[in-house]
């Protein structure tokens, strides 16, 4: 056993309990004279305005909520008035909010104006559905029939077709092309071109001097059946400008309104030599 | 509630202002500090569970207000211009007196020196005479960290006074392992 080593943790024992003893005997830190009172007074007082402030915070925050709410309810007043004035909706008055709805008449909102629209857009496909039905007559022969107009290009290849083109050049031949959407767009059902029938999307392309629609080529002059309202089609044709209006100043084109037009339905001919 | 404050305040003044003015070093902040434990203890009255004693219950408020004083101020190591407020007159011949005084003072100086939790716990144990179990709860950490920490924070004391002849304790020189820890 090492004696020397437990005389040395001994001594060292004994230092710490001595300096412990020094702690233990420090002075007391002695407050000022009357400091215990202030305090005391100091404290009561703070604690009392705390307890006094308190309800009137609570107070406070049951008058908060309120203005707050006037406050978005008046952001939502001037929201929708800010709304209805970028609309250019005007206020309606009580003789339009109650009478009847009238062509040319002020709309009275948004969802009024809008049923308006729908109803007008159902009444124009009715009649137009009732005019087509006289209009396009289909036989069985594989033949539609109707009220419409025939147009008739004439014999110039040399208007209608670029002078410089080069016979390999394939160009779309937008006169013809223009034409017949123009006549679908105006009211024509059923167009066809030298017994061909044309859809507006259809290919019509110049290859050269010749001209080709569908793959198929077709040679001057051109006749072009037109099964629709005849009476809308000439009105808007001689109305105002228009690609046939033009083409009929260039005395390219002559037009003439019939009552009656045949035009042959190729997909019939089509089945019917099948089935041959 | 008022009048149960009061009698807490007059029997506990003391001592708290007593441990607030040992844990900081100007005499101000010792009086704000006091000030501050026994207002949140007014607070925290209507709130006491009676978990633990009343003294230790305020002693706790008492510490962790000065650590997060000591964390938002940063105050600087106390200095020997700064103690002489605190330390009373005592002994009958001057020359005891002056001894005396001037063994106090380094003391207190060093106590200054000690970090944070070496100090509290010096101040707990050894100038406040709480247990082993009441400075646990005060300190809110285990019964054996509390008589590890008190145990490392005499040894560094002594590390620090050791190597001042004047002071009355005659300590001797440590191995240097046990030096700063």
């Amino acid at each position: 056993m090492n004696f020397r080593q437990v005389r040395t943790l001994k001594q060292r024992r004994q230092e710490l309990n001595q300096i412990e003893d020094a702690i233990a005997n420090l002075p007391k830190a002695t407050p000022r004279p009357g400091l215990k009172h202030e305090m005391l007074h100091a404290i009561l007082n703070d604690v009392r305005q705390e307890q006094e402030e308190a309800p009137k915070q609570r107070r406070l925050s049951w008058r908060i909520p309120p203005i707050g709410f006037s406050l978005s309810v008046a952001g939502m007043a001037v929201a929708v008035f800010v709304m209805l004035q970028s609309m250019h909706l005007p206020l309606p008055t009580p003789e339009e909010a109650s009478g009847p709805l009238h062509h040319g008449a002020v709309p009275l909102s948004q969802a009024q104006l809008t049923k308006q629209v729908e109803q007008e857009i159902k009444a124009r496909k009715e009649e137009r559905e009732q005019r087509l039905q006289k209009q396009v007559i289909p036989h069985y022969n594989g033949q539609y029939v109707g009220e419409g107009i025939e147009i008739r290009v004439k014999n110039s290849a040399s208007y209608m077709v670029r002078k410089s083109i080069s016979p390999g050049d394939i160009e779309a031949n937008f006169d013809i092309y223009r034409l017949v959407q123009e006549i679908y767009t105006n009211g024509g059902q059923i167009v066809s071109i030298n017994g061909l029938l044309v859809d507006p999307y259809t290919q019509i392309v110049t290859k050269g001097t010749l001209t080709e629609v569908s793959e198929r080529r077709v040679t001057y002059p051109l006749t072009i059946k037109v099964i629709g309202d005849s009476e809308a089609l000439v009105d808007k044709f001689t109305g105002g400008a228009s690609v046939l209006k033009e083409l009929e100043d260039d005395q390219v084109i002559s037009y003439e309104q019939k009552n009656l037009i045949a035009i042959d339905d190729e997909t019939d001919k089509q089945n019917t030599e099948t089935d041959r | 509630m008022e009048e149960i404050f009061q009698q807490l305040y007059d029997e506990y003044f003391r001592d708290i202002y007593h441990y607030v003015a040992y844990s900081v070093s100007r005499r101000q902040d010792a009086e704000d500090l006091t000030q501050e434990v026994f207002v949140k203890a007014y607070r925290g009255l209507a709130n006491f569970r009676g978990d633990s004693e009343l003294k230790t219950w305020l002693f706790a408020i008492a510490r962790n207000t000065i650590r997060n004083w000591i964390a938002r101020k940063k105050p600087l190591p106390v200095t020997e211009d700064e103690l002489l407020w605190q330390l009373p007159e005592s002994g009958n011949r001057p020359e005891d007196h002056l001894e005396e005084q001037e063994a106090l003072e380094k003391l207190y100086v060093v106590l200054g020196r000690l970090k944070e939790s070496y100090r509290q716990v010096i101040l707990l144990r050894g100038l406040q005479g709480f247990s082993v179990k009441e400075t646990a709860e005060i300190m809110d950490c285990t019964e054996t960290k509390v008589k590890v920490t008190h145990f490392r924070a005499l040894r560094k004391l002594r590390s620090l006074l050791q190597d001042d002849p004047t002071f009355p304790i005659a300590l001797t020189q440590l191995p240097s392992k046990e030096v700063g820890t």
